[in-house]
């Protein structure tokens, strides 16, 4: 019996030590080391933008010596689930990235602060009003979304825009010059231009997985951008639905280019990864894609290639918008123990200091007003900057990204079901509304 | 007759090739990615590498941590086959050769698990690992990820023991051995095939998790290859994808390698514990 | 009436030691399984996006709205697709595989090596490397066939509706194979000489020695290997994922595809677990009819 009992022992030990290793590793979790106003501060932070990285936070902290942060990176397509754990357990770092759908569905939950007074306040070296070092179409871009998803407030401040967003065309200049082609300045010759790439053998342009919503809201901010100017609440109000005219325009549009197969046959299912091995290899003619994934390309594209950019023409001939605009967000946890510290990270993250001393950041935009490109890059940035120069369309127009699983369903069930025939617009349109309602 | 039966096997033999060959390539593709250049790979995914540039690897290991990655997998996965070994050990002795009362509801109250779909698990779990104050500790990984090996290292290890006579432990215990010794003496060696089995097969598992690593570890110097790989595929844009490859080499050959030495032992357990119903 | 009772507690008394060794494993699976596992079941019962505290007690909803929800029962035969496909397709190549190495071939140590590793790969890394062999534009099955001159076959193979889950299952039986050829070779192994000696002194041939003799010593075997198939297969989910997210348009969903995204891309755990426990319910009772169905047959 005695010998049982030690065997259990064991067990029971070795559940104990195995429990008991490592535990005493640092902790970053525990929120209650160092109270309040206490010298040395421990921020966490969660990104899930390469461009935020572990350098950056060293570079704040050599600044910011009595502040320690705690970095913690997670990809893209897994931070929904990451985060639902960190929220599920009220244990949200001071610092976390965001974006439009997220953003939104957090400040509903109360989870961000609220940065209103700190944006009247200076900036990170102090030279300047906050609010005021960035470009002001991408402060109202961010606002607007906030006001859009959850209505008049008090605030439309819970996080300020990092980087601004924009998308352009990026193409080869010499195959538009075998083909005799030129830069499009309006939809016709887009179009005919695509009727060209076709008959000469390529995929004339891109689409992938996580950006399959692209065009259908390209196409929605020319349709119904007079009808949801002159009343911003349509949808609310049930004045507009999903199955009004321009918002049905906006998806047989979509529709039309890809069933005249302008769009890559694998588009529904494939990555951005694919995308890039298509136009290096010369089988995509036209990327539409973010400056950010840029310089990857510019590195690595053949030296017979010249590459250029252009700002996709309006559909309906009214000048055209970019997408994009306040797309990456950061915001303070509203449950943070350091708030003035997070914030002060914030302001790092957007500011000249940080932007001119990362490396990696020399391709994206920063949305600073302080801060200026470098020429040879600014020219062949030139469609981004026309893209950005005719203003972003709001991040939420036609709501199908007004919460996470509107938008889930819209991107991975019914715009593919759409395209492949399986269903028609008007029962996207229809299954849309219902899904709409519901959410209110 | 004799004609034919060489012919037949002659195309068995070519079939079976050109299977092998398909078994082979995905990971021999990776592995010559592993070498080329970014611009080599983008511009052709089916050329071979020039040279055996080990730039990429250099990448993976400095840029990408796969240091403290490959550290950190390897310490996880030794302590969950620990686990794993020692409890299934001795839950699979005492199913297949002890009296026990309610042993067929025991039996599928670890079974039932066979049916129980990850993901729903994975939020609650997490709740339980931050209320038990485990997080970013062993036990918050060995723990779960020996309750998701165990059901089919039970139903292996107790078919096993099942087909070793009941005289040889009798024996044992007529010669005064207590349970201990019987197991530490008897069964262990007897059971090692079968062990070196469960060993690849529950270290694999180990190993290659990602899902559970990447919610429930919050501390980044704690992360595992398989999280640190989808962290090096979503920096492609300042990496490159060619590391991502060199990455995913280190991380795939250690278990062939692995396999390729206990093979030998690997096919015996399974032969002397023939898997029957 | 006594002595049962009385057995009882000598059956109990006397399991103690087996209970002790169990004991570690029983306590962690109470811990780590049972213990969140009823916590999911509470949350099945509540309208709940992951955030805070369980608040909105919507009783049995979730559960009719899974049951009412079309893609569930897309997800479900998909999967029923996959375990059907693996099955059959699976485990009689690994057995055909098996047979050949058995019968003796040239090369053996080579081909039980090398059939071996699709199984040692991990399913992400699977996933990835076949989504570019489907790749229409890059990927090398489609340039194959144009070479070959059969271009109007090429396919966007997995971004169609009726090509994907088939370009799944594929992939899926790759990974498979190995493992069923490996346990079914090993159990083979374990028949006795004579068994065969005896039939080939009767002049049986391959075929009958194959259908008479060594199937049905298999079939215990395979009865273990379809059990554990119906069970992984279940929860297929990396390898769905990594290579098309169960689409396009939920054409390659699978029930764990569809509860993940449930839970994580549409932040509706109540819903996702709704769903979970029903596909467990429904296998339980699969499980336990088949069972029964057993005993009754023996």
């Amino acid at each position: 019996m005695n010998r049982k009992l030690l065997m259990m022992l064991t067990a029971v030990v070795l559940m104990i030590v195995l429990a008991g290793c490592g535990a005493n590793d640092k902790n970053g979790n525990n929120s209650s080391e160092a109270g309040t106003g206490d010298e040395n501060v421990t921020l966490r932070v969660l990104s899930t933008n390469p461009l935020v990285s572990e350098e950056s936070m060293q570079l704040f902290m050599d600044q910011n010596p009595n502040i320690k942060v705690t970095y913690e990176y997670v990809p893209s397509s897994d931070y929904s689930a990451k985060f639902a754990a960190l929220a599920a357990s009220n244990a949200i770092p001071d610092v976390i990235w965001t974006q439009a759908g997220y953003y939104t569905d957090q400040i509903k939950q109360n989870l961000l602060l609220d940065l209103s007074e700190e944006l009247n306040g200076q900036n990170y070296e102090g030279d300047a009003v906050w609010s005021e070092t960035f470009v002001p179409a991408l402060l109202e871009n961010s606002r607007g979304t906030v006001k859009k998803a959850l209505g008049e407030r008090d605030s439309y401040d819970y996080g300020v825009p990092f980087t601004m967003t924009t998308i352009a065309v990026l193409y080869d200049k010499s195959v538009y010059e075998q083909l005799g082609l030129e830069e499009p300045t309006s939809w016709e010759q887009f179009m005919s231009n695509n009727e060209a790439l076709k008959a000469a053998g390529y995929t004339p342009l891109s689409m992938h997985n996580n950006w399959i919503d692209w065009y259908p809201r390209l196409f929605w901010d020319q349709y119904c951008r007079a009808d949801l100017e002159s009343n911003p609440n349509a949808f609310d109000e049930g004045a507009m639905t999903f199955s009004s005219e321009c918002v049905q325009q906006g998806l047989t549009s979509f529709k039309e280019l890809w069933d005249k197969g302008y769009l890559p046959e694998n588009g529904i299912t494939a990555d951005l990864e694919t995308m890039q091995q298509m136009f290096v290899q010369g089988k995509l003619a036209q990327f539409l894609i973010a400056p950010d994934k840029l310089e990857y390309i510019m590195n690595n594209a053949p030296d017979n290639m010249s590459l250029a950019t252009y700002a996709l023409p309006g559909i309906a001939g009214i000048p055209s918008r970019s997408l994009g605009g306040s797309s990456n967000v950061f915001a303070v946890s509203a449950s943070s123990e350091h708030p003035e510290e997070a914030v002060q990270l914030l302001k790092f993250l957007t500011s000249k200091t940080h932007f001119t001393g990362i490396e990696a950041l020399k391709y994206s935009n920063s949305g600073l007003v302080n801060l200026e490109v470098e020429p040879e890059l600014a020219q062949f940035l030139a469609g981004f900057t026309n893209a950005a120069a005719g203003g972003f369309s709001p991040d939420i127009l036609v709501p199908t990204n007004i919460t996470t699983e509107i938008n889930t369903a819209f991107k991975t069930d019914l715009l593919p079901r759409y395209l492949m025939g399986r269903i028609d617009a008007n029962e996207l349109g229809e299954q849309l509304q219902a899904m709409y309602e519901q959410a209110k | 007759m004799a004609k034919r039966k060489k012919i037949t096997n002659a195309i068995i033999f070519v079939v079976l090739l050109c299977y092998a060959c398909l078994s082979l390539y995905p990971l021999i593709w990776v592995i010559l990615q592993s070498f080329k250049t970014e611009t080599q790979f983008l511009q052709s995914i089916w050329s071979l590498p020039t040279s055996l540039r080990l730039d990429n690897y250099l990448v993976a290991f400095d840029k990408g941590n796969l240091s403290v990655y490959f550290l950190n997998t390897v310490r996880n996965t030794a302590a969950t086959l620990i686990v794993d070994l020692v409890f299934i050990t001795l839950a699979g002795f005492a199913f297949a050769k002890m009296k026990m009362k309610f042993k067929t509801f025991f039996f599928y109250f670890i079974l039932v698990n066979l049916l129980i779909p990850t993901p729903i698990i994975l939020l609650p779990m997490y709740l339980l690992i931050l209320d038990l104050g485990i997080q970013n500790t062993l036990a918050a990984i060995v723990f779960p990820y020996f309750q998701g090996f165990a059901p089919l290292g039970l139903i292996l290890i107790t078919n096993y023991l099942n087909s070793v006579p009941n005289e040889l432990i009798e024996s044992a215990r007529i010669d005064g051995c207590n349970l201990f010794q019987i197991l530490y003496k008897i069964v262990v060696p007897i059971a090692m095939p079968i062990l070196s089995t469960l060993a690849v097969l529950g270290g694999m598992s180990a190993w290659n998790e990602f899902m559970w690593a990447l919610i429930s570890i919050s501390d980044i110097s704690q992360y595992t290859l398989s999280v640190g790989i989808s962290i090096m595929r979503d920096k492609t844009s300042i990496l490159g994808y060619t590391p991502v490859f060199a990455a995913l080499s280190v991380s795939a050959i250690v278990f062939v390698v692995i396999y390729l030495f206990a093979q030998k032992t690997f096919v015996k357990s399974i032969t002397a514990g023939a898997v029957k119903g | 009436m006594q002595s049962t009772a009385k057995k009882f507690w000598i059956d109990i008394k006397q399991s103690i030691p087996a209970y002790l060794l169990i004991l570690p494993t029983i306590a962690v699976f109470v811990i780590f399984l049972y213990t969140p596992f009823i916590n999911a079941i509470r949350i099945s019962m509540y309208k709940y996006n992951g955030i805070g505290e369980l608040t909105d007690y919507v009783g049995l909803d979730n559960y009719l709205i899974v049951l009412k929800d079309p893609k569930f029962y897309e997800a479900f035969f998909n999967t029923f697709k996959l375990i059907g496909a693996d099955a059959i397709l699976s485990i009689s190549i690994g057995f055909f595989l098996a047979y050949v190495l058995y019968r003796g071939i040239p090369l053996k140590r080579f081909f039980s090596t090398s059939l071996f590793i699709p199984y040692l790969i991990s399913m992400v890394v699977i996933g990835s490397i076949w989504r570019i062999i489907y790749d229409p534009t890059i990927g090398p099955i489609n340039q194959l066939l144009q070479l070959i001159g059969l271009g109007e076959w090429a396919q966007p193979w997995l971004s169609q509706y009726e090509t994907s889950l088939p370009a799944i299952i594929l992939t899926w039986i790759w990974h498979t194979i190995p493992f069923n050829m490996l346990i079914i070779y090993a159990n083979v192994m374990t028949m006795p000489s004579d068994f065969i000696e005896a039939a080939e002194m009767d002049g049986a041939t391959s075929w009958q020695k194959l259908r008479y003799i060594i199937v049905p010593y298999l079939l215990p075997t395979l009865l273990v290997l379809l059990l554990l198939t119906v069970t992984t297969d279940l929860r297929a989910f990396d390898m769905v994922w990594v290579m098309t997210q169960g689409g396009p348009g939920g054409a390659s969903e699978v029930i764990t595809s569809y509860v993940y995204r449930k839970a994580f891309s549409s932040q509706n755990f109540g819903v996702a677990t709704a769903a979970s426990i029903i596909m467990m319910l429904i296998m339980l009772s699969i499980t336990l009819t088949s069972q029964f169905l057993n005993r009754k047959k023996a």
